[in-house]
C-alpha cells in the first residue's frame, strides 16, 4: 500500500514537472522581436454584430520586458482609438489609452484586469505575458503531438484554472478553456496556424463566452515579424499620434 | 358487472391523476399571475432576459466591527455562496463596480481591498449604489443581493434560500448578526413555506375533523374511509389536471384541497342521511333519492366555479377550471362509486339523530315564518340592504407583505432594508430606440434631468440607470462636468468600458435600456397612483426617438390588481347568471329559478358586508369568494327549494314547510354547520389572504343558511298566497 502510494506520488511529481517544462518551453517559443499584426475583431451575439479592425506593433526586449500598441482604424468613429501595454518584468504591468474623442490619454489602473477588451471576449489580462511560474500545472492528457495541461494560479487571480492544449510541435496553444470562481468563463480556439521567420502563430482565433451570449472572432489580415519599429509608438504620450506607415 | 367497470374507472382515474400529479409545478411568481400575452409581462420578460432577474434575495448581517479580519472571512464566505447552484451572482461590497480615479488614472475597480479596508469603505459610502444597496456604514450593516438565475419554479428558489442562507451561517464566525431578509425572492418563498403550511397542517386538520364529524354523526369508520377515498381521489384528480396542463400550483391553488373536501364531506352527509341504519344494502336506494338534487347542486356548484374562467387572472381562471372538474367528480364518486364501496366494504350507519333537538330550536323560527311571512320577508331584504351598505366601503388592495403578521419575519425584514436602504418595489422604465441610439449626449442628459424629477417623488428612494454609469465614467475620464460630454465621447467610452453594471441597465449595441425606480410603497394601489406619477414625468421628458414602457415586479403587481377587479365583477355576474339559467332550466320554472336566487345573493351581499365593517380587502383570496360561495350555497337552497316544493304539493304550505324543514332543513343545518368549521379552520393560517378566505366564506355559508331557513320558505308562502292577498282577505 506504501509502495502504491509512494508510486502514484512520483508518478504525479513526474507528470508535474512534464508540464512545467512544457509550459516553460511555450513561454518561450514563438517570440519575435517585433511583431505588426493587422487584424479584424468581429464580435457576434444576440442578434448582433460589429466588426473592427486593428493595427498591433509588438516590441519584445526581453523575455519579460515587452510592449504593445493597439490602435483602432475601422469603424471611423473608434479611429486612432489606442491602447499601449507595457509589461516589466517583476512588476505589474501598465495600460494607457487614448481616446480622440477627448484627446486624452488616461492611464488604466492594473486592477482592472479582468474587463473586457473594448467589449469583446478578450480581457485585458490576456493581453499580458502571464508567467508561467505564476501557476501550478498539471499534465491532464496527451494524444499525439497534443498535451493538455490545467494549470491554476498560486496566489488569487482572475481566472481560477486555465485548461490548454498545446500543440508539442508547433509550440502554440490550439485551444484554452478558462474558468473563474470554478465556472467555465470562455473558450479559445486557435487555427490557420502559418510559419514565418521561425514564428508560428494562429490566423484566426476564435473566442466563445460562456457567461454571455457573444463570440469574439479575430483574424489577422497581414503580419510582419522583426521589423525595425519606432520607440515613439511605445511613449504614451504620443499615444494621440496617427500611425505614419501604412503596415 | 357494471359495479366491477364502475370501480375499474374510479381506480383508473386515480391512478392516472397520481401519476399526472407528480409533474405539477409549483410556483408563485408574479409573471404567472398575469396573462403571458399581457404588454407588461410581455416586456418584463424582455428585459429580465436581457438584463437579468429583479427579483432578488437580500440577505442583511450586522457586523460588531469593521476589521480586516472579520471582513477577510466575509469575504470568503462570500465567495463560497457564489458557487451555490443557480446562483448567477451575489452583489456586495466586495465586488461592487466603481468607477473611479484621478488625475493620473481612471479605472473600473471590482475587487475590495481588504488589507486597505477603511479606505475601501470610505469610498464605498459615496459611491450612489454602494451607499443604498450594500452599505450602511454608521451601523455597520452589510447586505448581500444574490441574483438567480432566471429560474421560474417556487420549490427551486426555496431551495436556493435553504442553500444559501446554510451557507451565510458561517458568517458568524466573522462576528456578525444575520438580521433579515428582503426582496421578492424573500415574498415569494415565504409564501411557498406558507403554502406548504397549509398543505401539511390546515389540510390535514380539516381531513380529520371531517372524520370527527362524520363517526360523530354516524358511528362509522368505515363511512370514514369511504369519505377518504372520495376526498382524495377527488382532490388527486384536481392535482392531476394541473400537472397534466402545465399549471403553475400557487398559493392561490392551495384552497383547492379544502373545498373538493368541503364539497365532497356535503354530498356524502345528504347521501348517509337518507340512508338506512345497519343496513348496507340501502346505499343504492339512498343514491337513487339524492340522485336529482345532488345533480342539480353539482352541476349549478360547478358552474359557479367554472364561471371563474371568465377571469383574466390565469391562477383564478385554473381553480375555476379545476374546481369545476373536482366538483363533477365528487358528484359521480358520491352517486356511482360511495354506494358500491360502502356496500362491498358492509358498512352499517349507527345515525345520531339531532333532527328532533334541531327542529326544537327551529320551532320559533318555523312559526315566525309561517305566522309573518310578509315581515319576515321585509326584515331580511333589509338586512341584506344594510349590509349591502357596508359593503360599498370594500376596498380592492393587495400588499404581499401585508399578508403577513406585521411581526413575520418577511415583514421585519423589508422594513428593515427600507430603513437603512433603499424601497423594495422595483419599476422598470424601458427605453427602446426608434431612431438613433441611446449614446447620445443630449438624449443622456435628458434622461438624468427625468432621473433627477423623479427622484423628488414620495416613496421613490433611487433612482439609476446606465446614464448614472455613463456620467461618472465621464466625469473620471474627462474631469470635467456631463454638460460637456458629447456623443462621440460616449461612444468611445462604451467602446473601452469593461465594467458589467452598465450592461445591468443597457444592451451592448445601446439600443435598449432601463431606468430602475425602487419604491418603499408595497400596496397595489398606491403602486398604481405612484406609477400614474411617473408617466407624467415621463410625458414631459423629451424622449423623442425612444419607445417608453414600464415594467417590473411592481408594475406587474399593479397590473394584476387592476385584472382583479374587472375579473371579480365579471366573474360574479357570469357565475350570478349561469347559475340562475341553470336553475330555470333544472326546475323548468323561471318562477321557481329567481324565487331560489334570491337567497343566493345573501352570501355575496351577507360577506362583503362584513368585509367593509371589518376593513378586509377585496383581493385574491376574498375575489373568489362570491362565485365559491354562490356555488356552493345554492346546494342548501336546492336542497330545501326542493323538499319544500315536493311537501307542499302533498301537504300543504303550511305542514309543507314544516316537513321540509324536518327533511331538508336539519340536514342543511348539519353539513352547514360542518363546511363553516372546516373553513374557519383556514384560520389557523398566517396568510391573510387564506385566513380572510376561511372566515369569510364561513359568513357566507352561514348566511346562506340563515336566508335559505327564512327567507326561502318566507318567499314560497308568500308566492303561494299572493303578497297583497294577505291584505284582501282582512279588509273589513
Amino acid at each position: 500500500m506504501k509502495l502504491f502510494i509512494l508510486l502514484a506520488i512520483i508518478a504525479t511529481q513526474t507528470f508535474a514537472n512534464d508540464a512545467e517544462k512544457i509550459m516553460k518551453s511555450l513561454y518561450h517559443a514563438n517570440r519575435p522581436t517585433t511583431a505588426i499584426y493587422k487584424a479584424k475583431m468581429i464580435i457576434e451575439g444576440a442578434g448582433r454584430n460589429s466588426e473592427r479592425e486593428f493595427v498591433t506593433i509588438g516590441k519584445t526586449n526581453n523575455i519579460d520586458d515587452a510592449e504593445n500598441l493597439v490602435k483602432f482604424q475601422k469603424p471611423s468613429k473608434f479611429r486612432n482609438v489606442s491602447l499601449l501595454t507595457k509589461n516589466y518584468p517583476n512588476k505589474n504591468s501598465s495600460q494607457w489609452i487614448y481616446l480622440p474623442a477627448l484627446k486624452k490619454v488616461r492611464r488604466l489602473d492594473s486592477s482592472s484586469k479582468s474587463g473586457r477588451f473594448v467589449g469583446s471576449d478578450i480581457y485585458y489580462t490576456d493581453m499580458e505575458n502571464r508567467h508561467y511560474s505564476k501557476d501550478n500545472h498539471k499534465l491532464v492528457g496527451k494524444k499525439g503531438n497534443l498535451a493538455v495541461i490545467e494549470s491554476t494560479p498560486k496566489e488569487k487571480d482572475i481566472y481560477s484554472k486555465m485548461i490548454n492544449t498545446i500543440d508539442l510541435e508547433k509550440m502554440v496553444i490550439v485551444k484554452a478553456q478558462f474558468f473563474i470562481d470554478g465556472k467555465p468563463e470562455k473558450t479559445t480556439v486557435s487555427s490557420d496556424f502559418k510559419k514565418d521567420a521561425g514564428v508560428w502563430f494562429a490566423q484566426k482565433s476564435v473566442v466563445t463566452s460562456h457567461v454571455i451570449d457573444q463570440k469574439t472572432t479575430t483574424i489577422i489580415t497581414k503580419h510582419i515579424f522583426n521589423k525595425r519599429v519606432k520607440n515613439n509608438y511605445f511613449n504614451h504620450f504620443r499615444l494621440g499620434d496617427e500611425l505614419k506607415e501604412n503596415f | 358487472m357494471k359495479n366491477k367497470f364502475i370501480i375499474a374507472i374510479f381506480i383508473a382515474v386515480a391512478l392516472f391523476s397520481g401519476f399526472l400529479a407528480k409533474d405539477v409545478i409549483v410556483s408563485n411568481i408574479p409573471a404567472t399571475y398575469l396573462p403571458k400575452d399581457m404588454p407588461s409581462n410581455v416586456l418584463n420578460a424582455k428585459l429580465r432576459k436581457q438584463f437579468g432577474s429583479d427579483e432578488l434575495f437580500i440577505f442583511m448581517f450586522q457586523l460588531e466591527e469593521f476589521s480586516k479580519e472579520s471582513l477577510t472571512k466575509f469575504q470568503k464566505v462570500v465567495d463560497r455562496a457564489k458557487r451555490v447552484k443557480n446562483v448567477k451572482e451575489i452583489r456586495s461590497i466586495f465586488d461592487h463596480e466603481v468607477i473611479t480615479g484621478d488625475a493620473d488614472a481612471v479605472y473600473v475597480k471590482k475587487e475590495f481591498n481588504v488589507d486597505n479596508f477603511e479606505a475601501e469603505l470610505k469610498e464605498l459610502q459615496n459611491d450612489e449604489v454602494a451607499k443604498d444597496l450594500y452599505l450602511d456604514y454608521d451601523n455597520k450593516i452589510l447586505s448581500l443581493v444574490v441574483e438567480p438565475t432566471l429560474i421560474g419554479e417556487s420549490l427551486q428558489r426555496h431551495e436556493l434560500k435553504t442553500q444559501i442562507e446554510k451557507e451565510f451561517q458561517k458568517l458568524s464566525d466573522s462576528g456578525a448578526t444575520f438580521l433579515g431578509t428582503a426582496g421578492e425572492l424573500s415574498v415569494d418563498t415565504h409564501q411557498f413555506e406558507e403554502m406548504i403550511n397549509v398543505l401539511t397542517l390546515v389540510v390535514p386538520l380539516t381531513s380529520i375533523f371531517s372524520m370527527a364529524v362524520i363517526f360523530f354523526l354516524f358511528r362509522s369508520i368505515g363511512s370514514i374511509v369511504v369519505l377518504q377515498i372520495g376526498s382524495t381521489v377527488v382532490t388527486g384528480v384536481c392535482i392531476g389536471l394541473y400537472g397534466a396542463f402545465e399549471l403553475p400550483y400557487n398559493m392561490v391553488s392551495t384552497m383547492i384541497p379544502s373545498l373538493m373536501m368541503a364539497i365532497t364531506i356535503s354530498f356524502f352527509i345528504h347521501l348517509l342521511n337518507h340512508s338506512e341504519e345497519d343496513d348496507f344494502n340501502s346505499y343504492d336506494e339512498a343514491a337513487k333519492k339524492v340522485f336529482k338534487p345532488t345533480m342539480y347542486s353539482g352541476i349549478t356548484t360547478s358552474i359557479g366555479l367554472f364561471a371563474l374562467a371568465a377571469s383574466p387572472i390565469p391562477p383564478i381562471r385554473y381553480i375555476g377550471l379545476v374546481g369545476g372538474v373536482g366538483v363533477i367528480t365528487s358528484v359521480l364518486f358520491i352517486l356511482f362509486v360511495s354506494p358500491i364501496l360502502l356496500r362491498t366494504f358492509k358498512v352499517k350507519l349507527k345515525k345520531k339523530s339531532f333532527n328532533d333537538m334541531l327542529m326544537r330550536k327551529l320551532d320559533f323560527l318555523i312559526s315566525t315564518v309561517l305566522n309573518a311571512p310578509r315581515k319576515t320577508a321585509v326584515f331580511m331584504l333589509a338586512t341584506l340592504c344594510i349590509f349591502g351598505f357596508f359593503g360599498t366601503y370594500v376596498e380592492s388592495e393587495s400588499s404581499l407583505y401585508e399578508f403577513f403578521p406585521k411581526d413575520h419575519a418577511l415583514n421585519r425584514g423589508n422594513n428593515l432594508f427600507k430603513k437603512h436602504f433603499v424601497g423594495t418595489t422595483p419599476i422598470d422604465i424601458s427605453l427602446k430606440v426608434e431612431e438613433g441610439s441611446l449614446l447620445n449626449a443630449d438624449r443622456m442628459r435628458e434622461i438624468l434631468n427625468m432621473q433627477a424629477e423623479l427622484e423628488k417623488l414620495e416613496d421613490v428612494t433611487k433612482v439609476y440607470s446606465f446614464a448614472n454609469v455613463l456620467r461618472t465614467f465621464h466625469k473620471k475620464f474627462s474631469l470635467s462636468s456631463f454638460d460637456a460630454a458629447s456623443s462621440e465621447m460616449l461612444e468611445q467610452y462604451l467602446f473601452i468600458y469593461d465594467g458589467q453594471d452598465l450592461y445591468d441597465f443597457m444592451d451592448r449595441d445601446g439600443t435598449l435600456g432601463r431606468v430602475n425606480l425602487s419604491l418603499t410603497e408595497n400596496r397595489a394601489n398606491l403602486i398604481e397612483k405612484q406609477i400614474e406619477k411617473v408617466e407624467e414625468i415621463i410625458k414631459n421628458t423629451n424622449l423623442k426617438g425612444l419607445k417608453v414602457a414600464l415594467a417590473g415586479s411592481g408594475k406587474l403587481f399593479s397590473d394584476q390588481e387592476n385584472l382583479l377587479i374587472g375579473g371579480f365583477t365579471q366573474g360574479f355576474v357570469l357565475s350570478f347568471g349561469l347559475v340562475s339559467l341553470c336553475l330555470v332550466l333544472l326546475f323548468k320554472s323561471l318562477g321557481s329559478g329567481m324565487l331560489m336566487m334570491v337567497p343566493n345573493l345573501s352570501p355575496i351581499i351577507m360577506s362583503f358586508g362584513f368585509m367593509g365593517i371589518f376593513n378586509i380587502w377585496l383581493d385574491f383570496g376574498t375575489a373568489m369568494i362570491s362565485s365559491l360561495t354562490l356555488g356552493i350555497a345554492v346546494d342548501d337552497t336546492i336542497h330545501m327549494f326542493h323538499s319544500m316544493k315536493k311537501n307542499i304539493e302533498i301537504h300543504g304550505v303550511n305542514d309543507g314547510i314544516r316537513m321540509a324543514y324536518r327533511e331538508s332543513g336539519t340536514s342543511i343545518t348539519m353539513t352547514t354547520f360542518i363546511l363553516c368549521t372546516q373553513f374557519m379552520l383556514l384560520m389557523f393560517s398566517d396568510f391573510l389572504p387564506l385566513k380572510n378566505f376561511g372566515f369569510i366564506t364561513s359568513i357566507g355559508l352561514f348566511s346562506a343558511l340563515v336566508f335559505d331557513l327564512i327567507l326561502l320558505p318566507a318567499l314560497m308562502k308568500i308566492n303561494h298566497e299572493g303578497f297583497f292577498n294577505y291584505k284582501l282577505k282582512h279588509q273589513p
